[in-house]
């Protein structure tokens, strides 16, 4: 390993600490607050009107996201997070330092159509399609586990290139 | 017959795997695991045990009742079935099941970081109990961001460690998610 490469590589492991650090700090300084108002303010009281009164179905505030339930336990509790929530910005810390447009892409292109999936899916478990829950409960969990996943190897990818 | 393997990319055809691993342990989670109770009890209340027991030796006093754990005198935390890194288990394993290496390294780094990632729970349990010890205030916070802290930087390290022992760069080279 030559000098240019160790110095190289140990700004890129800097780079990746100071973004993990300064992502962490402005998610939990602004972004979270800011989406936590979102959805006590606005969100959740427009999915709580899709709600008929006679329905099994409630829904339950959480700090950042809201929980769809069952009166009668008909159905697993649904977790509805918002877009762009923590799990967007860990992958993102991880995948602008390593500069890799592909992943970052992928990533913010999902979620822009969570836009879509979200609410589509919570209006229809609200309207009885309840045998959706698990599947929400699962998507919800695995495109989370999906965005770390291709942060780390978008870091892993970054190093690799640097020791060449 | 379509050929997934020359269809997809290693990358995508890893996410796949990876995700699918993950779905199954998460519906075999949430229908039989978590109603059974039996696996998530033990784990909740051997976390407590051995999280008061770390907490007694350095000094504090502590009281345990099954998944109570309290600093005497103040508020107590209850380890509930569901929230006791059990689902981290299933996340971690998916990677490591799913990225392609030896399989005799896979099998220690999946014991290696399993059982770290249930040392880390203990400390978690420890530190909810000693945060509404000296600072109940900011239980909110401190519940939500024990994630991040206890758990994913061994995760996320250890996901990078085993890319890194197991020594696939086909993965990852070229990053392209669509078709090779």
């Amino acid at each position: 390993m030559d000098y240019r490469e160790r110095s190289e590589r140990y700004l890129f492991w800097r780079q990746l600490i100071i973004s993990l650090t300064a992502v962490g700090l402005a998610y939990i300084l602004f972004i979270r607050p800011i989406q936590s108002f979102a959805v006590r303010e606005f969100i959740l009281p427009a999915f709580d009107s899709f709600i008929k009164p006679d329905s099994d179905i409630l829904t339950a505030p959480g700090r950042d996201e809201f929980f769809l339930e069952s009166i009668t336990n008909s159905f697993l509790r649904v977790k509805i997070d918002v877009p762009f929530n923590g799990y967007f910005w860990l992958a993102m810390a991880m995948i602008w330092p390593a500069k890799n447009r592909h992943f970052g892409r992928f990533i913010l292109i999902y979620n822009w159509i969570l836009f879509l999936i979200i609410p589509i899916i919570a209006i229809s478990i609200i309207n009885g399609f309840t045998w959706l829950a698990p599947l929400a409960n699962v998507h919800d969990k695995v495109y989370k586990a999906l965005f770390l996943i291709l942060g780390v190897l978008a870091v892993r990818e970054a190093d690799e290139l640097l020791k060449r | 017959m379509i050929n997934i393997k020359s269809r997809f990319s290693p990358l995508t055809l890893f996410l796949l795997k990876a995700g699918g691993v993950y779905a199954a342990w998460l519906l075999i989670y949430d229908f039989f695991i978590l109603p059974d109770g039996r696996i998530d009890t033990w784990l909740s209340m051997t976390s407590v045990k051995l999280a008061a027991a770390g907490l007694s030796f350095a000094g504090w006093e502590i009281e345990t009742a099954g998944r109570f754990i309290a600093c005497v005198g103040n508020r107590g935390v209850e380890i509930q079935n569901g929230c006791n890194g059990m689902d981290l288990l299933g996340l971690y394993a998916g990677f490591i099941i799913a990225y392609p290496g030896d399989l005799k390294k896979r099998a220690i780094f999946m014991a290696g970081g399993i059982g770290l990632l249930f040392i880390a729970n203990v400390l978690r349990i420890a530190f909810f109990a000693l945060s509404n010890l000296y600072f109940p205030q900011h239980w909110d916070p401190v519940h939500y961001y024990s994630s991040y802290v206890f758990f994913y930087p061994i995760v996320l390290t250890f996901w990078y460690l085993w890319t890194t022992v197991s020594d696939r760069n086909d993965i990852f080279s070229g990053a392209s998610l669509l078709s090779a």
